[in-house]
């Protein structure tokens, strides 16, 4: 299903054609010899401005794999530089259907699209559908191809089958393929859906505000906010503004940067307001020995060059500055070394083909599918990096220790531990927004590159390594032995991961601010609209209802928020109450007419394509339910329950008033579409007030950091992102969720569901509760005022 | 449960109870005037929670022996210490602390005191407290209440433990040293009974009791000339329930010996020729769970007798077949003369007889043992007829399915002793398919391998693989994957299916009653569970005491076997996956395998309903189902929605979703505990939403009243919806 956006046909294909962004893309495609096709077919995908047709063709069966291979469905497969699209009358299977709901994409792309950036590897298959090779654009192809497989990065496979399809169109259709999967350059990936970006409130730490208001938030003295890098002189892959200690000034800061590799000596990301700092250095560079030793008096002992003392000596000068920054000067700060501890990219990206490969639908069999779980060593590399994590989180908050991450240039796993850390101490951090902050802080803002670790550019292909799954795994970890700590769900993660290679959120597309800048400035000098770059969050504010139906809904239920906020009068609150109840119960029936199979299809008319608002809204609403945890939403709920805080509601200045503010828009999105209250400032480390910077630092210390039980019996297969594609073998059963079979007396079968999801109707119904007790109270205030009045 | 008349008298059971839950029951009482469902959510089961160290520290303990539990118990005492009234998050609506960690989750209220709560499970906090932690508790059993003795009783000797009614003391060890795999050796007195091994260490406290139900053999470890060093001269027990006990004793004072000699006499009454404790237990419970399980009523409950099905009394002397029991559904159309031929073509007498009926569609499974075939391929009319009859009584289906529950090479390898398959042309209209379940005697070598890599310490770099290795889970998943194709077969085509392996006892026991639990929501709940066990599996002819071993000191019997531990796994993957489904917790799993060792009930003695009869089970011995009952609430799964009884519940058999059940496996390694327990969240948030309720409709009738002259122009705010639950 798709949203709005989606719709925006433009004028004509010819003028888009004419409008095409990235002409250097369809030159080298004429090298290769295919040609565009010069008559348009008669229908085509809905196109975005810019998005050009390369390659279709007609009657192209597709199955799903494993499954009985008879049940396919036959339609005109298309690949666009921005998708491979199927269009077809057809609905999507239940399955996939589910799925698309619950990605980032669906607000464009409809349930047979895929991205290109996603194909991983595209193979042959023979006449028996048996796979054959690994097709690659050099590859010669055979004179009838009998179908492909494409493997998705996300974990997912599809079957395409050119049976049926005119002869020479499966030649061009997977040529085009093969070439537009990996352009040379990210200038070529399609960036932008044409349409502004809604405001999202989160930080893009490319600003002096944004780090300040960080430094601030955290409490953390002693560093200070330099513009050093505004102009990429210090570190081409640095962002332009930074957080460097305040003893360091540019100039050593500048000095020390040539001595480190890519000029990136020290970053701050995070900080305990007690002293203790979280801290990336990269290593000193590669034509100076590289040694872990800081401790002077061996310098005597071992004769270096000149320029390697000088360059231990900057280390230490900058591993200093970073101790003096810490005003207990108690202990000097921790060095971890992240190459010894952490897995390398390489490592990384041959797990991850172990794992792709081993839930291929004929992967393993189930007496090994652990074993060979086990050698892809992915579990132990998650284990690692959660115990480093762990212990980095245990020393700021427990010694109020300094932390410095080391690593190679620091901007893969440095990434990865130091989101962690954030998350294991800070209680921001485990919400939606902190999420989105720490992603835009320790991945976007530090560096990390994006276009060459998930392989989105050909150029690069070698340099893969999935470091943001490792994340994403780790964070999955920590919601399943923790989840009500964390506001989001591992089906969040799992959104996370493929909207990461979705090329229109823009946010894991780059390798660095840089390149995100000279990205923009070299399309824009090629008369190229950008209107600004969607990133991944954008996705909460635009789940806006749209149809006149919701709309009125949703208008009750934020008329009810204003009525119970200013003192209403007893009839209207009691309308509201009902109109915004009203609101949930049909956020119900949607989940439930979504979860009856069938009945979105006879509204599908071209199932790719074409889709209401009032769906995206639907759809919206349903990923919200999978995507936020209800046992943190639990949570907030029982710390209303605390003696006199429901009381408190009504006080604006009041932790009760703030906790059911935030219950309101994580529960009903009509009121507020982004889960939090983007106009208040984020929560600010505990232990300090917003402006201790300059106050001498409080001896509070942190509360411990989150548990995480990291050895490996402990840890959970992720069997919800790496298996939730494949087919059940043993019983093919589709089954109906409970929530749609509750009210049938009709006996059904029923499917396995996550047990969180059936808390949604109980904390609605507490929901209620307490909002039936506002109403209440607020109209007893009414009344007292109006009988004092009277007196 | 506010009405409880007998809690003086609860008994103290199995498999090593500690003093944890001895003072979580105590705290339990001491809030007894609470709301009701407050004392339903603190029961005295020991939830993973409670299992954290912080459960176990001595002060903890010492409620337990201790004058009546302070109305302050020690879990809500410890929570309260937030400063700021604004954060204040007093779990006043409850006792216990595990159960009342309330989460600030926002920014704004942050979440320090989660934090703290979920520290004190972390391993440091573990090592400084005075832990017990590896005190086997992970069993959910409800426990002595503390409530009937006096206090001065119980300051007597916190040593001794407390006996149950009918447990006489029969020997006790001073200067025995426990040897701990996890927390290290602990010295302390050990005391025998007549049924159980208790053992207790005064610093650190720390209490063990095993019923001696559940030891599978006893070791001298080390000799009176060969021992050097520190406790290496003892004994070692091994017992059924994946763990090994080592004590060591003094050489000097002689009481290995007579421990020895006391825990072989009363570990295996079998072979001494004594009485099962289950004869000498004189608890009282208000449940009579004896009289659960009517053959008839539940027949009739299925729709018995129909045109087609009707109820035979034939075997009512046990004289068709031995091992079945008296109550059989048959065919309307088969005469008794004729099932007696029937029974004479199949092992033992084993005819296929009914064990559930469609309610809508007709179709049927039956369950039987294998036909005897033999090498001669012999074939008997009356039983092809018979099948047929089975089939025609299925109005929908013009066929059969056979489900052969082994692989099809074990099948054919047992024509050599005279059984073997039924041939597709022979038997018209039925289609054989086997089910690769592997036999007894592999699962029994696949639990020992599980044992050594689950107890006592786990390799953490290979855990995968030596899981993959013991071929538990694939065993598992084979079992769970045929009881989902005979569900199919039966929801999905509407056509009968007759299910057996070779004896038809245990596989097809199995099989049966995983698939009725699928297809039929009664066995979903907890009365409905036991009546399954006692159909399914009692009645017709698991030999427990064979493959329990009951009472037995040959360790080494070849008929030994976990198929009933291997069935209760596969409905704990069942429950993981369903968790709504289901009306009992894995507390009633958990609770149901420590008393299938314990010989406490009469419920899992013998080996049929024969013998059990013979024996006179019902007057001399009480039911497992008595204590079930008497305390269902503390096995309610508060997740449990009762819409889904009407639905059939299919789980995903592939591996991937197959997990290891570590709640019981690994339940005595403290690292490998639970964080989380969903259904705990959920008590939590139902009580949260009944307490609003009340103080919605205080406050609605305060408003009522303060308006009195005037009536209430705004109808009651929404009335908080009861779906759930």
């Amino acid at each position: 299903m798709m949203s709005t956006l989606k719709h925006r046909r433009h004028g004509s294909t010819k003028n888009s054609l004419f409008h095409v962004d990235l002409p250097s893309q369809s030159q080298q495609y004429e090298e290769r010899g295919v040609d565009i096709p010069e008559e348009e077919p008669v229908t085509q995908p809905d196109l975005f401005p810019g998005e050009v047709v390369i390659a279709s063709a007609d009657n192209v069966l597709k199955f799903s794999p494993g499954g009985e291979q008879n049940t396919g469905i036959s339609g005109t497969l298309f690949i666009t530089n921005l998708r491979l699209a199927l269009l077809t009358t057809l609905p999507p299977t239940y399955q996939e259907e589910a799925l698309h709901h619950l990605s980032l994409s669906h607000l464009f792309l409809g349930a047979h699209d895929v991205e290109l950036c996603l194909v991983s590897s595209v193979c042959l298959l023979d006449e028996q559908n048996q796979r054959r090779k690994t097709l690659l654009p050099e590859h010669f192809l055979p004179e009838k191809v009998p179908g492909i497989q494409v493997i998705l990065k996300n974990f997912r496979v599809l079957n395409f089958s050119f049976k049926f399809s005119p002869y020479g169109e499966d030649g061009k259709v997977i040529r085009a393929l093969l070439h537009h999967t990996n352009p040379s350059n990210v200038d070529l990936l399609f960036l932008t859906p044409g349409t502004p970006p809604p405001n999202t409130f989160i930080p893009t730490f490319r600003t002096y505000n944004d780090w300040m208001s960080e430094l601030e938030r955290t409490g953390c003295p002693n560093w200070r906010v330099t513009h050093h890098n505004e102009n990429y002189n210090l570190s081409a892959t640095y962002p332009p503004v930074m957080v460097v200690p305040s003893s360091m000034v540019d100039k050593d800061l500048e000095k020390a940067g040539h001595f480190f590799r890519e000029s990136r000596p020290l970053l701050w990301l995070w900080g305990a307001p007690g002293g203790a700092a979280l801290v990336v250095m990269a290593q000193i560079s590669p034509n100076i020995p590289d040694t872990m030793s800081l401790n002077p008096r061996s310098f005597g002992q071992l004769k270096m060059s000149k320029l390697e003392d000088e360059a231990k000596a900057i280390e230490n000068s900058v591993i200093k500055a970073v101790f003096r920054s810490n005003s207990e000067f108690q202990e000097c700060p921790e060095i971890i070394n992240l190459e010894k501890e952490l897995p390398q990219p390489g490592d990384l990206q041959v797990a991850c083909s172990r794992l792709r490969a081993l839930h291929l639908p004929d992967g393993a069999s189930a007496s090994s599918y652990l074993s060979r779980f086990e050698s892809s060593k992915w579990l132990s590399y998650v284990s690692r990096t959660l115990e480093v994590a762990c212990r980095a989180a245990q020393l700021i908050t427990e010694h109020n220790r300094s932390v410095i991450l080391q690593e190679d240039c620091g901007r893969d796993g440095a990434c990865v531990v130091s989101t962690l850390v954030e998350v294991l101490c800070d209680p921001f951090a485990r919400t939606v927004r902190g999420l989105h902050c720490a992603i835009a802080k320790h991945w976007v803002a530090l560096g990390h590159p994006f276009t060459a670790r998930l392989g989105h550019t050909k150029r690069e292909k070698h340099l893969q390594g999935p470091c943001w799954l490792l994340l994403l795994d780790c964070l999955h970890q920590v919601c399943v032995q923790q989840p009500h700590l964390l506001e989001y769900t591992p089906c969040y993660l799992a959104a996370l991961w493929s909207a990461a290679h979705c090329p229109l959120y823009t946010t894991c597309l780059f390798d660095c601010t840089n390149s995100r800048h000279s990205t923009i400035s070299r399309l824009q000098l090629q008369n190229i609209e950008i209107s600004e770059l969607w990133e991944l969050w954008c996705w909460w504010a635009s789940c806006k209802s749209q149809s006149p139906a919701t709309n009125s809904v949703g208008d009750g239920a934020s008329q009810g928020l204003r009525n119970s906020s200013s003192k209403s009068s007893n009839g209207a609150a009691n309308s509201s109450n009902s109109r915004s109840s009203s609101s949930y119960t049909t956020t119900r029936t949607a989940e439930t007419s979504f979860t009856t199979k069938n009945c979105n299809h006879s509204s599908t008319d071209t199932g790719s394509s074409r889709s209401s608002s009032t769906e995206c809204s639907k759809s919206c609403i349903i990923a919200r339910r999978h995507f936020i945890s209800p046992l943190f939403v639990q949570g907030l709920l029982n710390s209303l329950l605390s003696p006199g805080a429901l009381d408190r509601i009504r006080d604006k200045f009041s932790v009760a008033h703030h906790t059911w503010g935030q219950i309101q828009r994580l529960l009903s999105p009509s009121v507020c579409h982004l889960p939090y209250d983007g106009s208040q400032a984020p929560a600010p480390v505990r232990g300090c007030s917003p402006n201790t910077v300059t106050r001498p630092p409080t001896r509070s210390r942190l509360p411990p950091p989150v548990y995480v039980n990291y050895s490996v019996p402990r840890l959970t297969v992720w069997v919800e992102l790496f298996g939730r594609w494949l087919p059940e073998t043993d019983v093919s059963c589709d089954g109906v969720p409970l929530s749609s079979a509750l009210h049938s007396q009709k006996r059904c079968i029923l499917r396995p569901e996550n047990p969180h999801l059936l808390f949604w109707d109980d904390i609605y119904a507490i929901y209620d509760v307490i909002k039936g007790y506002v109403d209440i109270t607020a109209d007893g205030i009414t009344r007292d005022r109006r009988q004092e009045y009277a007196s | 449960m506010s009405v409880r008349p007998n809690q003086g008298k609860r008994p103290t059971l199995v498999g090593g109870v500690s003093d944890t839950s001895n003072s979580d029951t105590s705290s339990h009482h001491s809030e007894h005037n609470h709301t009701t469902s407050s004392s339903s959510s603190s029961s005295p089961v020991v939830s993973p929670r409670q299992l954290s160290p912080q459960h176990h520290n001595v002060a903890h303990a010492g409620s337990h022996s201790g004058s009546p539990p302070s109305p302050k118990s020690l879990g809500s005492s410890s929570t309260t210490t937030t400063s700021d009234p604004h954060h204040l998050q007093r779990h006043h609506y409850h006792p216990q602390q595990h159960l009342s960690s309330v989460l600030a989750g926002t920014s704004k209220l942050s979440t320090r005191d989660a934090i703290m709560r979920d520290t004190q499970l972390s391993p440091s906090a573990l090592s400084s407290t005075a832990v017990t932690a590896s005190t086997p508790v992970g069993v959910s059993v409800p426990v002595m209440s503390s409530a009937g003795r006096s206090p001065a009783d119980r300051t007597l000797s916190r040593d001794e433990p407390t006996l149950c009614p009918g447990e006489v003391k029969h020997e006790t060890a001073r200067d025995v040293t426990y040897l701990c795999p996890y927390t290290g050796p602990k010295k302390g007195v050990l005391t025998v009974t007549n049924y159980r091994l208790h053992f207790c260490s005064v610093e650190p406290e720390f209490d063990l009791s095993v019923p001696l139900g559940v030891i599978s053999r006893i070791e001298k470890v080390g000799g009176a000339t060969t021992s050097r060093g520190e406790n290496s001269y003892g004994i070692e027990i091994f017992c059924k329930d994946i763990r090994n006990l080592r004590f060591a004793h003094k050489q000097e004072n002689h009481s290995r010996r007579l421990i020895t000699e006391k825990l072989q006499n009363f570990a295996f009454p079998a072979s001494n020729k004594l009485q099962f404790f289950a004869f000498h237990y004189e608890e009282q419970f208000p449940e009579n769970g004896w009289t659960v399980y009517e053959p008839i009523a539940e027949l009739k409950r299925q729709g018995l007798p129909t045109e087609s099905w009707r109820i035979s009394r034939i075997n009512d002397k046990y004289e068709v077949c031995e091992t079945y029991p008296a109550v059989w559904a048959v065919p309307a159309a088969i005469t008794d003369s004729k099932l007696k031929t029937v029974a004479a073509f199949r092992s033992r007498g084993r005819l296929p007889v009914l064990s559930w009926l469609h309610p809508e569609s007709q179709a049927s499974i039956t369950r039987c043992a294998q036909p005897l075939v033999g090498v001669a391929a012999k074939r008997s009319k009356d039983d092809e007829d018979y099948v047929q009859q089975i089939m025609d009584a299925n109005a929908q289906s013009h066929k059969i399915y056979i489900m052969d529950a082994r692989p099809n090479v074990n099948a054919v390898a047992n024509k050599a002793k005279g059984g073997g398959c039924e041939s597709e042309e022979n038997y018209k209209n039925a289609e054989v398919q086997f089910l690769d379940i592997a036999n007894i005697h592999v699962m029994r070598e696949s639990l020992r391998k599980l044992q050594e890599v689950c107890y006592p310490n786990i390799d953490n770099s290979h855990w995968l693989s030596n899981l993959e290795s013991t071929r538990w889970l694939e065993h598992v998943r084979c079992v769970l994957s045929g009881a989902a194709r005979i569900t199919d077969k039966i929801e999905n085509h509407k056509t009968s299916v007759i299910v057996h392996c070779s004896d038809g006892w245990d596989r097809t026991s199995q099989l049966t009653s995983l698939s009725m639990l699928m297809l039929d929501g009664h066995y979903r709940t907890i009365e409905g569970f036991i009546v399954l066990i006692e159909k399914e599996w009692l009645s017709f002819g698991h030999k427990f005491a064979q493959r329990v071993g009951h009472g037995d000191d040959r360790h080494q019997d070849s008929d030994r076997s976990p198929t009933f531990v291997q069935f209760i796994d596969c409905v704990w993957q069942i429950m993981r996956q369903f968790p709504h489904a289901f009306q009992y917790t894995q507390d009633l799993l958990l609770l149901i395998l420590d008393h299938l060792y314990s010989c406490l009930f009469g419920t899992f003695l013998y080996n049929s309903e024969h013998e059990r009869v013979d024996a006179d089970v019902k007057k001399s011995t009480l039911s497992l189902w008595s204590l079930v009952l008497s305390h269902a609430q503390d096995y309610q799964n508060p997740l449990y929605n009762p819409a889904t009884r009407h639905h059939v519940i299919l789980p995903l058999t592939s591996i991937r979703h197959i997990r290891l059940w570590d709640t019981y496996y690994c339940r005595w390694n403290p690292a490998m505990r639970n964080q989380e327990a969903v259904h705990q969240r959920y008590r939590e948030l139902q009580h949260l939403k009944e307490q609003l309720d009340q103080r919605v409709n205080d406050l609605r009738g305060n408003l009522a009243a303060r308006n009195h002259p005037q009536p209430p122009s705004a109808p009651a705010p929404p009335a908080p919806t009861s779906t759930a639950v």
